[in-house]
């Protein structure tokens, strides 16, 4: 996994976090791999991590927003849905962030995320996430990378 | 309080922001002693979303927060904001939430504690299995064709009746009997379908439970008596709402909302604040799916109840002995149009319950003398509470009370300090029995997790917005 960080942030009523990683393709990943802790309290390992080849739980995503803010809202949302509505568990993405090719266009996130078969009694709900907020939502540069932080409404 | 938000007491546990900045109109909250020590700590930040709710357009003076106020994502949690479309007024998904017509239900039944007490561990079994607890919980054996969900979308409870899933008394003592009218199942996207089909009749996870529980003790003799509550009576308390269903539509509509209003030239202090005109082609479209929403809750309570019925009759009572009914249903995350000193308003209520009071025309004929019933659950190892709504909430709160306790401790804290403690066991010991899908969410859920909800409501009744009825104390809890 690359270098980041997750840290919980402690809102009272919901669950957020922030997180760092020292590039945009980094922190979406580890963005994916905090809210997937947060769903279970022993998730999933990708049974094949050297392996590039496509596989059957792989799903492809392509996502654009007019915001970056907005692109990991977007792409945190694909991951609870494919979670809890698809039974799927992320095991594996690596996003790949495009950022827009002039002023006021799209970011593009492409990913492929390879997922498994969610599995209650091995994995263990911790919680269901009703949505990710708007509320708080932001990800900016630093001086050693990128910064986001990010409120689940649970 | 801090320097740039500054607040003054107007009345028992009222308070006023004075109209500064970009509010529109004065904000008011109710809060104990308790409650404003704790408002403090959190550096106002409630308060503070409070006084963002009171700049959108069209807002009706004052913006409100219930004494279980708390720190939410755009709204407070217990905000109370109501809108006038005429004036141009605004529908905000957010001020709505995720979990649309997320509500409580209350069953009485015709027994008493000593009827329960042996048959306490099988019936929290029987209630274990037939109520599909926990998170993307389902009911895959009746999962819904498409075109019997869009029917659940826009019938509501009533559907599951006809379907043999309860009686029509059930939706008689249901807001709005069960159904709100303008729903198109239309208005809402491929994925919201989707992710309903397969859940309607399940209660979920998080805060979401249902509680068998005890009453302990009654301070309105007369109200009590018109909800068939005496001290010992078995009742039932179901809380859950839309499922995910109703959060996609959430998620759906602030997306197309944070596009729209600039184009309606409203300018958000907080994007999850999202808003445009209700009169407009985007506001009536979100009301529409709203809606639908809310039937699908409303219907979803309604499956449940029939499940509680059937895990009695599973334990060897008869219909005629559990006697279950439905006390009152209510929701406590909606919009809803009303009618307040002769206006017409969009009531949007956020972890707040609509509480009307003595002879209005909505009640049922049976509390139409004593106010709309109010359940304000509290946590697993204390109590929750029943009040009635008042003339003063009518006048004070566009007809509205609390919903809850309200947290205390985040959800991380209560896990870390429930990490070395064997909580079923302590609230064994405390005669509550629990079944879980989960052990995080008893950790999660653990009763020091919540603030006393006895001081919620002791404020709502010292500030005449409520009144209280009745205790109940939990003795079987169903959680996700």
């Amino acid at each position: 996994m690359a270098r980041a960080a997750v840290q919980p942030l402690d809102h009272t009523g919901d669950v957020g976090f922030t997180l760092r990683a020292r590039d945009l393709s980094a922190l979406f990943e580890v963005a994916g791999t905090a809210l997937v802790a947060e769903l279970m309290a022993s998730p999933p390992r990708d049974p094949d991590p050297t392996s590039e080849a496509g596989a059957e739980g792989d799903t492809e995503l392509d996502l654009r927003a007019d915001s970056l803010d907005r692109l990991l809202l977007r792409w945190l949302d694909e991951l609870v849905y494919l979670v809890q509505t698809r039974g799927r568990v992320p095991v594996r993405a690596t996003p790949r962030v495009t950022p827009p090719a002039q002023p006021h266009g799209v970011w593009r996130l492409e990913a492929r995320v390879r997922t498994a078969r969610f599995d209650p009694d091995a994995h263990a709900w911790r919680t269901e996430v009703k949505g990710v907020t708007y509320h708080g939502l932001e990800v900016r540069r630093t001086a050693r990378g990128w910064r986001a932080r990010v409120i689940l409404d649970v | 309080m801090t320097a740039q938000l500054s607040f003054e007491a107007v009345g028992t546990h009222r308070y006023r922001i004075g109209r500064h900045g970009r509010m529109r109109v004065d904000a008011v909250f109710y809060a104990s002693p308790a409650v404003l020590a704790v408002l403090e700590q959190e550096n106002y930040q409630s308060l503070t979303q409070l006084v963002n709710v009171a700049s959108l357009p069209g807002i009706v003076e004052p913006a409100l927060a219930m004494p279980d106020i708390h720190w939410g994502y755009g709204f407070p949690i217990g905000g109370v904001a109501a809108f006038d479309p005429a004036a141009g007024g605004v529908v905000s998904p957010g001020g709505v939430g995720y979990d649309i017509n997320c509500g409580v239900r209350l069953l009485a039944s015709a027994l008493d504690e000593a009827d329960l007490s042996p048959h306490a561990e099988r019936l929290a079994d029987a209630l274990f299995r037939r109520v599909p607890a926990g998170v993307g919980s389902r009911r895959q054996a009746e999962r819904l064709r498409p075109d019997e969900l869009k029917r659940v979308l826009a019938e509501g409870a009533a559907f599951m009746v006809a379907r043999g899933h309860g009686e029509p008394a059930d939706l008689a003592h249901t807001e709005s009997g069960g159904r709100l009218p303008d729903a198109d199942p239309d208005a809402l996207s491929p994925r919201a379908i989707e992710r309903g089909l397969p859940q309607l009749g399940s209660l979920g996870s998080g805060n979401h439970f249902l509680e068998v529980q005890v009453v302990d003790t009654v301070y309105d003799p007369v109200a009590a008596d018109a909800m068939g509550l005496t001290t010992g009576t078995v009742t039932v308390l179901i809380h859950t709402g839309s499922r995910g269903l109703g959060h996609q539509v959430c998620s759906d509509y602030v997306e197309r909302f944070l596009d729209a209003a600039p184009r309606y030239g409203i300018e958000l202090p907080d994007r999850q604040l999202a808003a445009a005109p209700a009169g407009s082609p985007d506001g009536r479209a979100y009301l529409s799916a709203m809606a639908a929403a809310a039937n699908f809750a409303f219907a979803n309570r309604q499956r449940l109840t029939a499940s509680v019925r059937e895990a009695f009759e599973d334990v060897g009572f008869a219909p005629r002995e559990h006697g279950l009914r439905v006390v009152y249903d209510l929701a406590h995350n909606n919009a809803k149009r009303e009618e307040h000193g002769g206006r017409h308003l969009l009531v949007h209520r956020k972890g707040a319950t609509r509480a009307f009071g003595p002879g209005h025309a909505e009640l049922p004929a049976a509390y139409r003398g004593v106010g709309q019933p109010v359940f304000v659950p509290g946590d697993m190892g204390r109590y929750s509470y029943v009040l009635v709504g008042t003339e003063g909430a009518m006048t004070q709160t566009f007809g509205s009370s609390c919903h809850g306790a309200g947290r205390r401790l985040s959800r991380h804290q209560a896990r870390k300090e429930a990490r070395h403690r064997d909580l079923l066991a302590e609230l064994d010991a405390l005669g509550v029995v629990v079944r879980a899908a989960s052990r995080a969410t008893v950790a999660e859920e653990m009763p020091e997790a919540y603030k006393d909800v006895a001081d919620v409501v002791d404020t709502v009744h010292a500030a005449g917005i409520g009144r209280k009825v009745a205790r109940l104390r939990p003795r079987l809890v169903i959680k996700g």
